[in-house]
C-alpha cells in the first residue's frame, strides 16, 4: 500500500474511532433510537410533525428529547410553550466548560435549541458555512441528555452541506422519517431529499403526507387543498414505507400559537389520530416494544444482544 | 453558570474577548499566507481558551440582544477550537477562509460596543 493510501486509511479509521466514541458519541451514550426528521423543503410542517410526534411518543412512556438543528427558523421551543434559556452546567471557579441540560417541556420532553440560547427572536443567526456545522456539533456534543429512548433531530429543510453533516455526525442513526406535503414540487423535492439520504446510508424509516385535506367546517367534506394521493405514490416510487396523511385543521394552527402539541390538547382530532398511527408505525419499524426502566436500560448497554423487554427479534445468542 | 458584570467588568470582558479574537484573526492571517503550519493553527486553537469565558460568562451573554457582538466572536472562536478537526478534514482548510471573513465581521461589531464604552466614559466626563 502507497504512503497516500496509508495516510488516507488512517484518518479514515480515525474519524471513525472519533464518530463512535468521540464527544456527540459520548453526549447520546444513552440514547437509544436517534431518529432524523426531514424534509425537502421548508414549509411542510416538519417541526410540528416532530413535535407532535415526539409527544406521541411520550403520552406511550417514552423519554423523548428533540434536537432542533434549524439555525434559520428555530421553531421548536416555540411550538413547546418551551421558554427560558439554556444554562451552563459545568462552570465553577477553576473550571468551565459548554455543557447544558436540556430544557423540560410541560408534556416531558426534552428540547435543545438554538433559539433557547440567542438573546432575541429577532437576532437572525448569521453564521456561515462551516461555522454553522461546527456549532451544531458542539451543541449536539454539549447537551446532557441522559437517558432517552428516542432522539429526535428536527433537521433544517434541504439537502445541503449542513443536513449532510448533521446526519453523518450522529452516531448510530436509527433512521430518518421524511415530511412530504401533497404538492407536485414538494414532491419532487423530497424525492431528492430520499435519493440524498439513501446515499448517506441513512434508513429512510417512512414517509408522512402533511396537510393532505381540510375537512370543511360546514359540511365535512374532505377537501384536497394542495392535491391528492401524491404522497403514497411517492412513497411507492421510492420504495419507502408510507406512514399516513395528517389533515390541516384549525385546531393544529391553534395550537401551534399555544405552544401546545394538538395531541396533548385535542387528542381525539383526526390529526392527532393520524399522528398516533405514525408513532406506532415508528416503533413497529425499529423493533420497539415498550419503554424500559433504567436497570433494564443499563442492563442492554452491558449486554446489547441478550433479549430485553422493550426488544424483540433480537439474536438467541445471548438469551437470557 | 455566567455571572452578572458591572459595566466596568463588561467592558473588559468585551476588550479581553476582542483581543482574543484578533490573535486569532492573526494566526489565520498567518496561516493563509503559509507562515504558520495547519499542525501549528489547530495546537493554538485547542488551547485558545473561548469556551471557557465562553463557559464562565455564559448567563450574562445570553441575556440581552447588546451582548449578541461578544457571545458571537466567542462561539465562533470555541467552535473553532472544538471542531477544527472535523472542519478540515471533511472540509479542507480552505474552508478556514470564510471563518477568517467571519470573524473580520464580528470583530468589528464588537469594535463597535467596545467603542461606544469610551464614548459613554467620554460623555460622562461633560457632566
Amino acid at each position: 500500500m502507497d504512503q497516500e493510501r496509508y495516510e488516507a486509511l488512517k484518518q479514515k479509521v480515525r474519524e471513525d474511532l472519533l464518530a463512535s466514541r468521540g464527544p456527540i458519541a459520548q453526549a447520546l451514550r444513552h440514547v437509544r433510537h436517534r431518529v432524523a426528521v426531514f424534509s425537502g423543503k421548508g414549509g411542510v410542517g416538519k417541526t410540528v410533525a416532530t413535535v407532535n410526534l415526539g409527544a406521541t411518543l411520550c403520552q406511550m412512556g417514552y423519554r423523548v428529547g428533540i434536537f432542533d438543528a434549524d439555525l434559520s427558523g428555530p421553531a421548536i421551543p416555540k411550538t413547546l410553550g418551551v421558554l427560558g434559556r439554556l444554562e451552563v452546567t459545568d462552570s465553577h471557579p477553576g473550571h468551565h466548560q459548554l455543557r447544558f441540560d436540556p430544557l423540560l417541556s410541560k408534556f416531558g420532553l426534552k428540547v435543545v435549541s438554538v433559539a433557547s440560547i440567542w438573546p432575541s427572536e429577532e437576532t437572525p443567526i448569521m453564521w456561515r458555512g462551516a461555522h454553522r456545522m461546527r456549532s451544531i456539533r458542539q451543541f449536539l456534543a454539549a447537551v446532557n441528555w441522559g437517558h432517552l429512548d428516542f432522539l429526535l433531530v428536527d433537521l433544517p429543510p434541504g439537502t445541503g452541506d449542513e443536513v449532510q453533516a448533521i446526519m453523518s455526525s450522529i452516531p448510530q442513526l436509527s433512521g430518518m422519517i421524511v415530511i412530504t406535503t401533497p404538492q407536485g414540487i414538494s414532491a419532487m423535492v423530497c424525492s431528492k431529499a430520499i435519493n440524498a439520504a439513501r446515499e448517506l446510508n441513512a434508513p429512510v424509516l417512512g414517509l408522512i403526507e402533511n396537510m393532505s385535506w381540510l375537512d370543511c367546517p360546514h359540511c365535512g367534506e374532505a377537501i384536497s387543498i394542495f392535491g391528492k394521493g401524491r404522497g403514497e405514490r411517492l412513497a411507492r416510487m421510492m420504495d419507502v414505507p408510507f406512514w399516513g396523511r395528517i389533515p390541516i385543521s384549525p385546531e393544529m394552527g391553534e395550537c401551534v400559537d399555544e405552544g401546545i402539541p394538538v395531541v396533548v390538547k385535542y387528542p381525539q382530532a383526526r390529526a392527532s389520530q393520524a399522528i398516533k398511527d405514525m408513532a406506532l408505525k415508528l416503533l413497529e419499524s425499529l423493533n420497539v416494544e415498550g419503554p424500559m426502566s433504567v436497570e433494564e436500560e443499563e442492563a442492554h448497554e452491558k449486554h446489547p444482544h441478550a433479549h430485553h423487554h422493550g426488544h424483540r427479534d433480537c439474536p438467541d445468542e445471548h438469551h437470557t | 453558570m455566567g455571572s452578572r458584570h458591572s459595566d466596568l467588568s463588561e467592558e473588559v470582558l468585551y476588550r479581553q474577548v476582542l483581543e482574543l479574537g484578533t490573535r486569532v484573526f492573526e494566526w489565520l492571517g498567518l496561516f493563509g499566507r503559509e507562515q504558520m503550519t495547519l499542525e501549528e493553527l489547530e495546537k493554538r486553537l485547542e488551547n485558545v481558551g473561548a469556551e471557557e469565558i465562553l463557559a464562565q460568562n455564559w448567563g450574562w451573554l445570553i441575556e440581552k440582544p447588546s451582548h449578541v457582538p461578544c457571545l458571537e466572536v466567542l462561539q465562533l472562536l470555541s467552535s473553532l477550537e472544538k471542531e477544527f478537526h472535523y472542519q478540515v478534514s471533511k472540509y479542507g482548510f480552505t474552508s478556514l477562509f470564510d471563518d477568517y471573513k467571519e470573524l473580520v465581521s464580528a470583530l468589528a461589531k464588537l469594535r463597535q460596543s467596545v467603542a461606544s464604552y469610551k464614548e459613554d466614559a467620554d460623555m460622562s466626563k461633560l457632566d
